[in-house]
């Protein structure tokens, strides 16, 4: 009976086997269901009115982590529900058995779910109320979204991604469908050109570009070819109305399937094509500006076939106004720079190329070529070479100058220096004094070889006697007068009057020369220059260089002769000054040998005249002496022999009477004696002498006299004397006139000579002194001191009185 | 037998050279010579050797002092005194120095020359004692 397809009997009866059978086919159906349910990867939960599950299949055991036992029982509000949705599920339950209406019913839903762990994930739920008699039962298909969430999350993370990166570009990125739609921007191409507000579509804003350029961006986008690429720069107008240069990429990518349409990417290249258009007048103003500099530009690279080893790539255009060739005419001929050096120059040239060359150095050089027009023009080359990473020369790139001019100042300088030292040489003869005639035949030669004459002469004009004297020549050959020639001055016109010097370039040309230059062409002489050389206002000479050759004389010369003629004038001034002086000097030093005489004369005279003055006071002493004297001493000793013989006492008194008078008379004349000439004076003592007198003279009422001598020489007789004698003067006025108490007496050496003073205390000179009458004897020792050579001074004593104070020469 | 005291007179003045010679006899010298000028006045007195020599300075030639010197060194223990008018203290020095032994002033009384010739003789005796004894 198994198995058979018996019908159902009805509902009175059933067999034990048809309920059997029915539950076996229950079972089965069970069975199969449950092995459906059992294999279905989505979890299954079946759930009643409520809310408690009865079944679920292993996935749902799995995904939850319940085992069947343990779920089945349990509410699922309990077990899978998240916390806070549980009520809001019971809720739902709820309405749906009361009302029969549902939200979740039948619909696919994804919310949260919670394990037995409590993990809570996301899943995708759907829920069938299942047909059974009696109380609802419900079925919930579980799937887990986790995995499906993770993908998705990483997609949307990719696409953010991606996205961030579209964005991140600063070049704009445009994608468009076939019909330039735009499908998608990035950021920068949004900013780059918004979307229109007002019409708000996605179509390229073609009104953006530039008028001038939209046609031409246009036209080339249409002939775009799928699969092609086109490039194109335009300018595109901002949100703040500028224009900006921008370079669009476009790639036509109609049939690529991803992508369907054009893919553009657009970059904002103002400041690049600001800094191309600023590089662009750079070196266009460089351009211009080396072609401007008076300087060649060139480069050359190596070409062994050109016998300077180099070959001409480039020459600025300058090289045509510099040398008259242009660049072409340059750098068809490889051999032009060295057809145009001068030979001179080849060798230091060559020698200097190939040095830079080796050494792969800078080169420096100066050299002349010969410009088209002839001309030689002197340049200086600077260049150096290009080396790339090898250190190989690449090429060489050089700057020529034209310095034609600067070694013109050069030369100049040369000559210059070079007439300086000559002139220098005349100087120097001029300072060494030497006499003209030999400063003429040193610097005649000299003149000669700088001037490059052929002949030099040198006169000195005697107005006086009507001649030239030549005093210097210097020649080649006999072309004129010889030095120490005498030459009369015929014609009144010299050809070396006035100021400045006269040159004739070409004596035979002269219409009428003056008889000094009539000779000329006569001897070989063609051109002539002269310098006048000047005193003052006169003419008192001429240098003049003359040649055999017509024209031989620059201006340069013409001033060389004019400095060295001045200079020769002052040199002759010079000279005969110095003549006049030393005669002068000459004559000034036996005015003074004169003098000398004179003075020596003076002194004996004085001498003789001092000497005398003594000598005769001598005799007058010695007539005293010899007669007075002598008789009164013989007198006094006849009258002592007389009193010896007489005895009366009356006689006797008038014997001692008389002969008191006759010793009396002796005194007095000794005194006398010695006033007239003291003997001391003869044995060479001052002091000896004022010591006499002072004996003689000191003593009773008269003023205490103090000597001090510090003579230190003894003195020749006329100071000896005329000292002594003013001492005895000074001493006599005191005596006389000073009532002084004291009176000092001062001698010593000093300057050479006897400086003495006699001082007193007494009453003073008074101004009235000098011209007082009956005092001669101040004027006298005055006279005296000053024949003899000496001063005195007579003056007022300091503390009162006088002072007589003098000097004589020893 | 009492020698004689012997005086040479040298002056060049005769009325003084008289007066002199006659004073000074009188007064018990022996004038043994009388000279005007120094060389004479030097002969008389190698040849006398007189004791004493009265001298006068200022004299023709040489002058009194100078005199002296070289007669100090020709004749030696003769005395000299000199009588002359230079009153002057130098003077008196150089004659001092030259050896003389008295210096007197002319116009001084006559007394005092005669008692320096006096002084002058003792001196001379106490410098060259007389020899004693006879003829031999």
């Amino acid at each position: 009976m198994a198995g058979s397809d018996a019908p159902s009997v009805g509902p009175a009866v059933a067999s034990v086997d048809d309920r059997e059978r029915l539950k076996l086919a229950l079972q089965e159906t069970e069975a199969r269901y449950r092995a459906i349910l059992d294999a279905s990867i989505d979890a299954i939960i079946t759930m009643d009115a409520r809310g408690v599950i009865r079944d679920l299949n292993p996935a749902a055991e799995a995904l939850f982590g319940y085992p069947r036992a343990e779920a089945i029982g349990k509410t699922v509000a309990e077990t899978i529900v998240p916390p806070e949705l549980r009520d809001r599920h019971r809720g739902g339950l709820a309405r749906y058995l009361a009302s029969g209406r549902s939200e979740v019913i039948g619909r696919r839903l994804e919310m949260d779910a919670v394990r037995a762990t409590g993990d809570r994930f996301p899943v995708e739920l759907s829920i069938t109320r299942l047909e059974t008699d009696g109380e609802p039962l419900f079925a919930g298909w579980i799937r887990d979204l986790t995995e499906r969430r993770r993908a998705a999350e990483q997609l949307s993370a990719s696409e953010r991604r991606l996205r961030a990166l579209i964005d991140a570009s600063a070049d704009g990125l445009v994608l468009t469908d076939h019909r330039m739609q735009a499908v998608l921007t990035n950021r920068a191409a949004t900013e780059m050109a918004p979307a229109d507000a007002a019409t708000n579509d996605d179509s390229i804003r073609w009104e953006l570009i530039h008028t001038d350029d939209r046609e031409r961006i246009a036209q080339e986008i249409l002939e775009l070819e799928p699969g092609g690429v086109l490039e194109q720069r335009y300018r595109l107008q901002g949100s703040d109305g500028r224009y900006r240069w921008v370079e669009m990429r476009t790639k036509d990518a109609r049939d690529d399937p991803d992508l369907g349409g054009y893919v553009a990417s657009v970059r904002d290249i103002t400041s690049q094509v600001e800094a191309e258009e600023a590089l662009r007048e750079a070196e266009a103003r460089y351009r211009s500006l080396v072609e401007q500099i008076p300087a060649i530009t060139f480069i050359e690279v190596e070409d062994p076939t050109s016998s300077l080893g180099y070959r001409t790539v480039y020459a600025s255009p300058q090289v045509e106004a510099i040398l008259g060739y242009s660049p072409a005419e340059w750098i068809a001929d490889p051999e032009l720079w060295g057809k145009l050096l001068v030979e001179e120059d080849r060798e230091r040239a060559a020698a200097e190329n190939a040095a830079a060359t080796l050494e792969r150095r800078a080169f420096h050089a100066r050299y002349r070529l010969r410009a088209r027009d002839g001309r030689i023009v002197w340049l200086r080359e600077d260049s150096k070479p290009l080396l790339d990473d090898r250190g190989e020369v690449i090429a060489w790139h050089g700057v020529v100058f034209d310095v034609t001019e600067e070694e013109a100042v050069k030369d100049a300088l040369r000559r210059s220096a070079e007439r300086l030292a000559t002139l220098h040489a005349i100087d120097l003869a001029i300072l060494s004094g030497h006499t003209t005639k030999r400063l003429a035949a040193d610097t005649a030669g000299t003149i000669r070889r700088m001037v490059g004459a052929d002949r030099v002469s040198f006169v000195v004009i005697d107005e006086e006697k009507g001649e030239v004297r030549y005093v210097g020549v210097s020649q080649v050959a006999p072309l004129g007068p010889e030095e120490g020639a005498v030459v009369p001055i015929v014609d009144g016109r010299l050809i070396f009057s006035g100021r400045d010097p006269t040159y004739i370039p070409d004596v035979s040309k002269v219409p009428d020369p003056a008889a000094s230059l009539s000779a000329a062409p006569g001897l070989g002489i063609r051109s002539v220059l002269s310098g006048p050389l000047r005193a003052e206002d006169r003419v008192i000479g001429a240098l003049s260089v003359s040649s055999t050759r017509a024209d031989a004389f620059s201006a340069d010369d013409i001033e060389v002769i004019r400095e060295v003629a001045d200079q020769l004038a002052i040199a002759l001034e010079q000279a005969a000054l110095r003549e006049r002086l030393e005669q002068r000097v000459r004559e000034g030093e036996r005015l003074i040998e004169d003098l000398r005489r004179v003075d020596d004369a003076r002194r004996r005279l004085l001498s003789q005249l001092v000497v005398a003055e003594e000598k005769e006071r001598q005799t007058i002493a010695e007539g005293i002496h010899d007669d007075s004297i002598q008789m009164m001493t013989a007198v006094g000793i006849r009258l002592d022999s007389l009193r010896r013989k007489l005895t009366e006492e009356g006689q006797l008194e008038t014997l001692d009477r008389i002969a008191d008078s006759v010793s009396e008379a002796i005194s007095r004349l000794r005194l006398l004696l010695f006033e007239l000439h003291p003997k001391a004076l003869d044995h060479g003592r001052l002091g000896d002498a004022i010591r006499a007198y002072l004996e003689l003279w000191g003593g009773g009422d008269g003023p205490t006299y103090a000597l001090e001598d510090r003579l230190e020489t003894t003195l020749s007789p006329v100071p000896r004397t005329t000292a002594y004698r003013i001492v005895q003067e000074a001493l006599a006025n005191c005596r006389k006139h000073s009532r002084a108490a004291n009176v000092w007496i001062d001698l010593e050496t000093e300057d050479g000579g006897v400086h003495g003073s006699v001082e007193d205390d007494g009453v003073g000179i008074g101004d009235a002194m000098e011209s007082a009458p009956g005092h001669i004897g101040i004027t006298a020792m005055r006279d005296r001191a000053e024949r003899a050579g000496g001063w005195l001074r007579i003056g007022a004593r300091d503390g009162g009185g006088t002072r007589v104070e003098f000097w004589l020469p020893a | 037998m009492r020698r004689s005291r012997t005086v040479l007179i040298v002056e060049d003045d005769a009325e003084v050279r008289d007066a002199l010679a006659e004073m000074i006899d009188a007064a018990g010298f022996e004038v043994v010579g009388t000279a005007a000028n120094g060389r004479v006045a030097l002969d008389v007195a190698l040849a006398t050797e007189p004791d004493v020599a009265v001298l006068d300075y200022q004299m023709p030639g040489t002058d009194g002092i100078t005199l002296a010197e070289s007669m100090a060194q020709r004749v030696p223990g003769m005395q000299m005194i000199m009588l002359t008018a230079y009153d002057e203290t130098s003077l008196s020095l150089e004659a001092r120095a030259a050896g003389i032994f008295a210096f007197l002033v002319k116009g001084s009384p006559p007394s005092h020359l005669l008692m320096a010739i006096d002084d002058a003789v003792r001196r001379k005796r106490e410098l060259m004692p007389e020899p004693s004894g006879g003829l031999p």
